[in-house]
């Protein structure tokens, strides 16, 4: 079920309804509803793979409970690796299995050894890699001893499926999420006006923003041989766009609907392109897998406290493996080892923890310093994301091929003048909204909270409208197929 | 929690007055929306031609010259209509008029569109006589793509002197065809053959004694076909229905590139006149 469908409207009502007049009363029951309902949310895609959730949850919460029985340090190894193993075989036969057959088989044939092997027609679980990593970091907080192991069996199904943030995060952790299953729910106004305000802000960077360009950028990506080097650059900081509002907008859609029901999610971006070098970005971008990928990879690898060698050694790891948890693609991963090239000057000099607060605090404008540093990480995104974008290594190479050439000077032609003005207003009152709210969580949340109620209203509901009229045409959100 | 449920319904409730009031502006300002409340509350019309199709027809042939040479038509054609809306739109007419067209034209472009369309034009199918309405049926939603027909007016000084004369859209605007022939091109034939949807209007108006000219309209240089395709007999057994190529080089040569079209392979108020002339003189309608 998309956020952005008239299923889900008709749905989050009816679960609103259940949730807080029917199971109010009971916490087993609104736990037990909420695993119901994830269920059949998840459902409406492919039944079939609810099954993989199912046994995930089984796991871990048996080795959960195996963790209470076991006090043996090599006892308790054992259960962590019978949990990792489990979930990254899932995540390995779903997700990378017919791009290591088809690397193995390539790497053969240029030892002149033919290996035939068919590949398998695998579709692919909405949502694997971030339940996956969900479940993960339950088992090894519990095994680090930071986290009590659950016994409350409907509890820790509600966590794994929550289904606000099931199919594409935030990731949370066990130690803010779960807890909230323990405790009964309590209806709190500001909360739930507030997470209508962050909904509202979603669908707008989903459908008005997102699907929009969506429409321009696969034309560009998927006729990129015919196109001029300006009409690709343009492609390229559209897709960027593109894929900002996309991610963040259902991260924005997840975190308010939980705020409905009580819940608390972390926050997974803080506009990140307002960002002064590719350190703040990371932090700023994705925090969710940012963080996870800190916690339970980086650090234990010994971070940054170590030698030169070992501090860059981990950035790339840090970085290529993140990029291969998006897809079983070489784009992925270079998309990651550049990130770690972008990043490892700045490790190397300390200079990546020098922009920590929100650019221009306390100012309606930058500086001409902090504009051409966000102008410069704004450009060098960019150029990574034709990697990330690009169906292969081959059309990313031909994609700056023709961006360095000639006709990069070329007037891009891809849209007639009416529906570029119509774009780039919409653009522009996306970053101005985004750089007036910056300092909220997200960007409506601060904006017109002392304005009469008639302004705050007017603004409300011509965003709803600017929605229904100005909304492109419907698109799976991009972080599915992670 | 009252509180919260009071300001939902609220907001449901601006939001309805809103698309209600959105409904009313693009009925009274939009082509489509008047067209279809026009053909529909007819007062007996006795028209013997009707012009069904997309764009290209809706632009491209001249209602107003048709009547001005004693042949009473009208032109039904909307933009996006797919065949499926097309034949509604017939079946609709010769149910709700007691006076039955003599020709129908249905002009359209193999090149530009998909025969194999199920869809109804949301105009059509929100009017439809008998119609269940669905939540998708949100004004807003469903005719979204009308407010930038309507912020175009706004800005665009050709947009707004365009206006329905007969059910012909008439824009005067002119841009130039900078496209070339491609000698490779062939007239699709089978798109035309492989139509079910289509074979049901052509049963419509045969069992109507209405004789059905399906055309190829004219197009840009690159869509034009080399080989001259004159007519094909459709339906042998009543000899009902014609299918026309004018989308040929030689047919084409009457218009020129920077004068008669408003869009890709859209003919203008001046291309549509030359075109409906000499559409005339090929196809003998006897009235």
């Amino acid at each position: 079920m998309l956020f952005n469908s008239i299923d889900f409207a008709i749905f989050l009502p009816i679960v609103f309804i259940l949730y807080w007049f029917v199971a109010n009363e009971n916490l087993k029951l609104q736990n037990f509803l909420i695993v119901i309902v994830s269920y059949i949310f998840y459902a409406w895609w492919d039944w079939r793979f609810l099954s993989l959730i199912l046994f995930s949850t089984l796991v871990d919460y048996t080795i959960g409970i195996g963790f209470l029985k076991q006090k043996k340090t090599m006892g308790r190894k054992v259960l962590l690796w019978i949990s990792i193993l489990t979930n990254l075989s899932f995540l390995g036969f779903f997700k990378y299995y017919n791009f290591f057959l088809y690397n193995f088989v390539t790497a053969f044939s240029f030892l002149g050894i033919k290996i035939t092997s068919d590949s398998l027609n695998i579709i692919l679980p909405v949502g694997i890699s971030f339940y996956t990593f969900q479940t993960m970091s339950y088992t090894i907080d519990v095994y680090k001893r930071k986290l009590e192991p659950t016994k409350n069996i409907i509890a820790f199904m509600a966590f794994v499926s929550f289904f606000p943030q099931l199919v594409a995060g935030p990731i949370e952790r066990a130690k803010n999420l779960l807890p909230q299953f323990y405790e009964k729910r309590i209806f709190n106004y500001d909360k739930a006006v507030d997470g209508m305000r962050q909904i509202l802000w979603g669908l707008f960077k989903k459908i008005v923003i997102a699907d929009n360009l969506a429409r321009i950028v696969n034309r560009i990506f998927s006729n990129s041989e015919n196109c001029s080097g300006s009409t690709l650059v343009l492609g390229a900081i559209f897709f960027t766009f593109q894929i900002y509002g996309d991610f963040s907008g259902y991260s924005d859609i997840a975190i308010g609907v939980s705020r409905l029901f009580g819940f608390e999610l972390k926050q997974n971006f803080a506009f990140p392109y307002f960002s002064r070098d590719i350190a703040e970005f990371w932090r700023r971008w994705h925090i969710s897998l940012s963080t996870w990928f800190r916690d339970y990879l980086y650090i234990p690898l010994g971070g940054s406290h170590a030698n030169t060698f070992i501090k860059i050694r981990n950035i790339f790891i840090i970085f290529i493996v993140s990029g291969f948890w998006h897809g079983a693609n070489w784009t992925f991963i270079v998309w990651g080892v550049l990130n770690a090239l972008y990043f490892i000057p700045l490790l190397l000099f300390n200079r990546n923890r020098i922009n920590i607060n929100t650019v221009a605090d306390g100012r309606i404008f930058p500086t001409l310093k902090e504009f051409f540093q966000i102008l410069i990480t704004f450009i060098l995104t960019v150029f990574a994301f034709i990697f990330f974008r690009s169906d292969s290594m081959g059309q990313a190479f031909q994609i700056f091929r023709s961006i360095f050439s000639h006709t990069l000077l070329l007037k891009p032609e891809i849209l007639n003048p009416f529906d570029l003005l119509i774009i780039t207003c919409l653009l522009l009152y996306f970053i101005l909204q985004e750089w007036v709210g910056r300092n909220g969580k997200y960007a409506l949340e601060t904006i017109g909270n002392s304005w009469p109620i008639i302004l705050r209203w007017g603004m409300y509901i011509s965003i709803v409208c600017i929605i229904l009229l100005l909304g492109g045409y419907k698109h799976d959100f991009i972080y599915f197929q992670f | 929690m009252k509180k919260f449920i009071v300001k939902i319904f609220i907001f449901f409730i601006i939001m309805l007055a809103l698309n209600l009031l959105y409904l009313y502006i693009i009925q009274e300002t939009d082509w489509d929306f008047k067209k279809r409340i026009e053909s529909l509350n007819l007062n007996s019309p006795k028209y013997d031609i009707l012009i069904l199709g997309n764009s290209l027809a809706m632009d491209g042939i001249d209602t107003r010259y048709m009547n001005e040479h004693a042949l009473k038509a009208y032109n039904l054609a909307f933009a996006g209509a797919s065949l499926k809306t097309n034949y509604i739109q017939l079946q609709e007419y010769i149910n709700t008029y007691k006076y039955k067209p003599k020709y129908v034209i249905l002009g359209l472009g193999s090149y530009l569109n998909d025969f194999k369309s199920n869809t109804i034009h949301p105009i059509v199918d929100f009017t439809r006589i008998n119609n269940s309405y669905h939540i998708s049926d949100i004004p807003m939603l469903k005719f979204k793509w009308k407010f930038k027909e309507i912020l175009k007016k706004l800005v665009s000084k050709p947009h707004r002197e365009a206006y329905l004369d007969y059910g012909q859209l008439k824009f005067k605007k002119k841009i130039t065809d900078k496209t070339t022939v491609d000698f490779n091109n062939k007239f699709l034939l089978e798109k035309y053959m492989d139509s079910i949807i289509l074979k049901d209007i052509i049963k419509l108006s045969s069992a109507n004694n209405i004789k059905l000219f399906i055309i190829e309209m004219p197009g840009f240089k690159k869509e034009r076909h080399v080989k001259i395709f004159d007519y094909k007999i459709i339906d042998e057994a009543k000899v009902n229905g014609f299918l026309l190529d004018f989308n040929t080089i030689e047919f084409c040569k009457i218009f020129k590139d920077d004068e008669d079209w408003i869009g890709r392979s859209h003919l203008n108020v001046f291309g549509a006149k030359k075109f409906t002339k000499e559409l005339l003189k090929r196809i003998n309608l006897k009235l």
